[in-house]
């Protein structure tokens, strides 16, 4: 097979999304940086505690600006995160990295180049705005005012008025031409044509982005990592976020120990349980230990065996080398792949209070709840290992004529059985430990008495609680890692 | 006519633009055994998957008697694929399935998909299915795990499960570059017998030549997606050799 031209960047798609991943990295930086400043004004400056900096109505788009600036400096002069992960390098030619002053003189070319995609991309849609709230003014008779105080036109007679409207409309349509041949003319000719595929500053410069396997040559030696910009920048990163993180959640294991005799009591109570209500049933909650632990097992065992029926078919349709090619393939994946994510995304403590509002306090709101989350987390999974599947018995098959369903029951189903059977026992292991939870909320189950214990105090029993959920979870993470051993 | 004809077919893979195959025209007759040569990324793979619409080719047509294949909706097609056998390099087994059920997928072309679906197949493509294992020699591997079987024994199941389609042409895709010399002469042994006994068209994609002169009635070699040479397997001399396969290219002999 024969190459029609050397891969070159000539739809920028890595090169925007290093310069995000940059951008959002300095603009992370710069709101640590705000924040530790801030902190330090409030911890030795300040007069009362509302006294706190206050950040100027334009520092905002001055900080997203300047750390695209920064953004841009660093993908020039260093190897960027951004780029690194793109896997893309600078080139002088063919060969070496390119000099200090060319990379200075590429960088300053860059901030025009994007600046003028940004403007380019948004002027079509902001133009039309400007313009009709341009419009918006004459006609309702505020006047006409390119800068703010300065009125450029009065409202008067409608003859003006007219005129004005007639020549607003000309100029929406002037410039929604405009807009259009910018965007196609000058973002091609900023980024470069089939012809000739490089964006503008790489073109001034002689500088070439390329991916890291296109360069020629043997690859550099690694560098450790406190000698590279990337390296260093990750360092930075890390320490920052936990200053930042530390400072933010107040975090003071001091008062962790101070605070320890108040707990001496309360963990002796725990210590010594009361299994009184173990099989004879508390008189308050109508309901003892054992048969509460029971019904917490069974929830977690019908929440996986519907969520498992539920996320079987979903499955298929949320794998992108099983639905069809085109539109209606496209849609049928990204909704099911969204639903995936939507409502596993939302904790199965929300999905147990929203469900016992709906269908009332008790086991079956628990049921609901855990079932939601494991189709949708099962779905997830089950989707990915069908997406991993070797697509050969797919290709036999259809080569042999097989329908659709014959392809996934022949070719698809037998190679993911094993995956499918482990992920749902770690699902039931993970939905017996949930549902000793979503009883806290109105879920039914071992939670309930739970709840019902500690708020009133009644440690002892907490702690016997504690010990039965302890034994069954471990019971049930030991049998279902046994069984998931055997199937692997 | 012909049985299968293929008139200025070109794939372009737009991902990496690249052309694979370059208005190709060729046709083949009943009862041939016609070899594909070529260096790896000729486009040999591309054509047959091509041929049966695995790939979508970019332009240009292909009958299969008088069906156009490039135009036929997926009903059609199924029909085309069905009369198809196909074996492959990677043997395209399900590894986990008996060898029983590998074979018995060669059968779901002409099965309805309810019955299929139930694991139900009639009396008769089970007997069938004994029957074409017993012909490669497996009758006695039938409910052994297929990945239990070596390479050679793991192809013998492919082409058990092609000649459940009852075929009238096979398609094999480089069917024993994954095999050692002696099981690849055995392979295209059982190739060459459906093709004698059955007068079964055979296209089979090669790296060996010395293979392809040996079952080969006529020889294709592409390069770089272009058909560069067709005729005898004897017309290839060293030049041509050297014209399919570049100038520093040695012949290597395989018995």
């Amino acid at each position: 097979m024969t190459r029609s031209t050397r891969t070159q960047l000539r739809f920028p798609k890595k090169r925007i999304v290093a310069i995000l991943i940059d951008w959002i990295i300095w603009a992370y930086l710069s709101y640590c940086a705000f924040y530790l400043i801030d902190y330090l004004y409030r911890t030795f400056f300040a007069l009362s505690i509302h006294d706190k900096l206050v950040f100027p109505s334009y520092g905002w788009a001055a900080a997203i600006l300047g750390s695209l600036i920064v953004a841009i400096l660093w993908e020039n002069l260093g190897i960027s995160i951004g780029h690194k992960a793109n896997d893309l390098v600078f080139l002088d030619g063919q060969h070496a990295r390119p000099s200090t002053a060319k990379r200075i003189c590429h960088a300053f070319l860059d901030l025009p180049t994007w600046g003028g995609s940004v403007l380019a991309a948004a002027l079509p849609l902001l133009a039309p705005i400007g313009l009709g709230t341009w419009i918006y003014n004459l006609v309702v008779g505020v006047g006409v005012s390119f800068v703010p105080g300065i009125t450029l036109w009065s409202p008067g007679s409608w003859g003006a008025t007219l005129g004005y409207s007639l020549l607003s409309v000309a100029a929406i349509v002037a410039i929604g031409f405009v807009s259009v041949f910018i965007f196609f003319f000058f973002i091609r000719w900023l980024w470069g044509t089939r012809t000739e595929p490089a964006c503008w500053s790489d073109r001034v410069c002689r500088v070439r982005l390329l991916s890291s396997d296109e360069i020629p040559g043997p690859a550099a030696p690694p560098r450790r990592w406190f000698h590279t910009s990337v390296g260093i920048m990750a360092f930075v990163l890390v320490v920052t976020t936990f200053a930042v993180g530390w400072l933010l959640t107040d975090v003071d294991f001091g008062h962790l120990i101070q605070r320890a005799p108040y707990m001496s009591s309360m963990v002796g109570r725990l210590l010594s349980p009361d299994f009184s209500s173990f099989v004879k049933p508390d008189f308050l909650l109508n309901d003892s230990i054992l048969t509460a632990m029971v019904e917490t097992v069974f929830m977690a065992l019908m929440a996986t065996l519907i969520g498992l029926v539920v996320a079987f078919p979903l499955s298929f349709l949320g794998a992108r080398n099983l639905v069809r090619k085109g539109p209606l393939g496209w849609i049928v994946y990204t909704v099911t792949r969204a639903f995936f994510n939507i409502f596993r995304s939302i904790e199965v403590l929300i999905w147990a209070l929203i469900f016992a509002v709906w269908v009332g306090f008790g086991p079956f709101a628990g049921v609901i709840a855990l079932a939601i989350h494991t189709v949708a987390a099962l779905g997830k999974l089950f989707s990915e290992q069908v997406e991993s599947i070797d697509p050969g018995p797919v290709e036999a098959i259809t080569a042999a004529g097989g329908r659709r369903w014959q392809i996934i029951a022949y070719g698809v189903i037998p190679q993911v059985v094993p995956s499918f059977t482990a992920f749902s026992m770690y699902r039931w292991d993970i939905n017996v430990r949930m549902s000793t939870i979503v009883g806290l909320v109105g879920g039914g189950g071992i939670g309930r008495m739970l709840f019902h214990y500690t708020n009133e105090l009644q440690w002892e029993r907490v702690g016997a609680v504690i010990l039965i959920i302890i034994a069954v979870v471990w019971t049930m993470d030991y049998l279902s890692g046994r069984i998931r051993e055997r199937i692997a | 006519m012909s049985q299968l004809r293929v008139e200025h077919l070109t794939k372009v893979y737009e991902r990496g633009e690249v052309l694979a195959l370059n208005d190709v025209t060729m046709s083949v007759e009943q009862g041939e055994f016609l070899i594909l040569i070529g260096l790896s990324g000729s486009g040999k793979s591309t054509l047959l998957r091509c041929m049966n619409r695995l790939i979508e080719p970019t332009a240009g047509k292909i009958f299969f008697h008088d069906t156009d294949v490039t135009g036929a909706n997926a009903a059609q097609l199924r029909l085309v694929r069905r009369r198809i056998g196909m074996v492959f390099q990677q043997f395209n087994l399900v590894k986990r399935s008996s060898v029983l059920t590998n074979v018995l997928a060669g059968r779901l072309g002409y099965t309805p998909s309810w019955k299929s679906i139930l694991g139900r197949f009639s009396k008769q493509d089970i007997e069938r299915a004994k029957e074409s294992l017993e012909r490669v020699g497996l009758e006695e591997k039938m409910y052994v795990r297929a990945d239990q079987l070596s390479g050679g024994q793991q192809q013998r199941v492919g082409i058990a499960r092609a000649i459940m389609q009852e075929p009238e042409v096979m398609f094999a895709d480089e069917p024993v570059s994954a095999l050692d010399p002696a099981t690849s002469n055995s392979i295209l042994q059982y190739l060459e017998q459906m093709k004698e006994e059955d007068n079964v068209t055979v296209i089979c994609a090669l790296h060996f030549l010395s293979l392809a002169r040996r079952y080969g009635t006529r020889i294709i070699a592409l390069k770089d997606g272009e058909s560069v040479f067709e005729g005898l397997p004897t017309e290839i001399d060293k030049e041509r050799f050297r014209a399919i396969y570049g100038e520093d290219a040695e012949e290597v002999e395989i018995r």
